[in-house]
């Protein structure tokens, strides 16, 4: 977590979302709101990385980046999924109950 | 393939429904710089693009274009998600209403349906990355002309987010764009595309009598345009 690149146009560890609150970094402590919050951080960094690392294979300090924003991107939808839901419909299970399309849809205001 | 996560790529909670705001944001829906523009252009182009990496770039912009589109379809629908015929009509929404009640339809703002010829995938590597680095400035212009009549923060927010991504993806099409050039083949030492050298080379392999082989080669050889010199025998394209 400390070792984040700082190359990248001069955002160095402050680049990495800041979790809200002074929460455990798997999002355990978190309500349902904060954690859906934190995913949609933590996604928008990966997401942004992927782009960067297409571009950019052989940048190591970059490849360490996007492997630190991965590892919390999929610990917090695992412990969303294992709390409040599923956010994709493989990757939780196994289910006891069928409500994938129950919960109202994102922009209904679902989370 | 995809697989859908049950999230907005960034939060979209718009407490104000704007009728007049929405037909004006519904042109990144289906309009000719829109989001699913991008989308469609990115995912058929990459089918021809010369280099995986290059492929690879276009697939995941694409699909982030594709996450564009849904968060803009969320904000024309929660701006005008209860509004009822009359306040619809007052906001100059009437056109749409007739037709799609509140439903959500790719078009521009002027009403022009959502149509592939504002795009293009030319099988030409450097056509198509070019005209990809334009795609984004233009979708960036749309933004920039969305917020200077938004008012309502709520609207504003993740407009400015998907505006951010337009130059973020200007970025990496440049960058694949060099990318691009450092690998296909130079002729004259400069970057050509070689969809018309596969052509000829092909050409030249299919041909079934060896006089006509010969033909084929001595055409290369001499008069082809790019001036590429091929080996006998060989069918790839000439690298």
């Amino acid at each position: 977590m400390m070792n984040q690149p700082n190359r990248m146009n001069g955002c160095g560890p402050s680049m990495m979302p800041q979790m809200p609150g002074a929460h455990c970094a798997n999002g355990s402590q978190m309500n349902q709101r904060e954690l859906f919050d934190w995913i949609a951080m933590l996604g928008f960094c990966s997401f942004d990385m992927l782009l960067y690392m297409d571009t950019h294979p052989n940048d190591q300090e970059a490849l360490d980046y996007f492997n630190q924003c991965t590892e919390l991107y999929n610990a917090a939808k695992k412990s969303y999924e294992e709390r409040f839901g599923q956010v994709n419909a493989f990757s939780s299970g196994p289910l006891s109950a069928w409500n994938w399309n129950a919960e109202p849809m994102p922009w209904e205001g679902g989370r | 393939m995809w697989s859908y996560e049950k999230r907005l790529e960034y939060p979209v909670n718009i407490t104000t429904p704007n009728a007049k705001l929405a037909s004006y944001i519904i042109s990144q829906y289906g309009g000719p710089d829109g989001e699913l523009s991008a989308s469609t252009r990115y995912l058929s182009q990459r089918f021809s693009a010369y280099n995986a990496r290059v492929a690879g770039l276009l697939t995941d912009i694409g699909t982030e274009e594709l996450a564009h589109f849904e968060m803009i379809g969320a904000i024309v629908r929660q701006l005008t998600k209860g509004l009822s015929a009359q306040e619809l009509e007052a906001a100059g929404f009437a056109p749409y209403y007739i037709d799609h009640t509140a439903g959500i339809w790719p078009q521009a703002a002027g009403g022009i349906p959502f149509n592939a010829c504002e795009f293009q995938s030319s099988g030409d590597a450097i056509a198509d990355l070019v005209e990809d680095l334009a795609a984004e400035q233009k979708a960036r212009k749309t933004y920039d002309n969305i917020l200077r009549l938004v008012t309502d923060h709520d609207v504003a927010d993740p407009i400015r987010f998907l505006r951010e991504h337009e130059i973020v993806h200007f970025q990496r099409f440049g960058e694949a764009n060099r990318e691009d050039c450092s690998k296909i083949p130079k002729v004259r030492k400069k970057p050509t595309n070689p969809a018309p050298l596969e052509d000829t080379a092909n050409l030249q392999s299919q041909t079934a009598s060896g006089i006509a082989r010969s033909a084929g080669f001595l055409y290369h050889q001499f008069f082809n345009p790019y001036r590429v010199r091929l080996r006998w025998g060989k069918t790839d394209t000439p690298m």
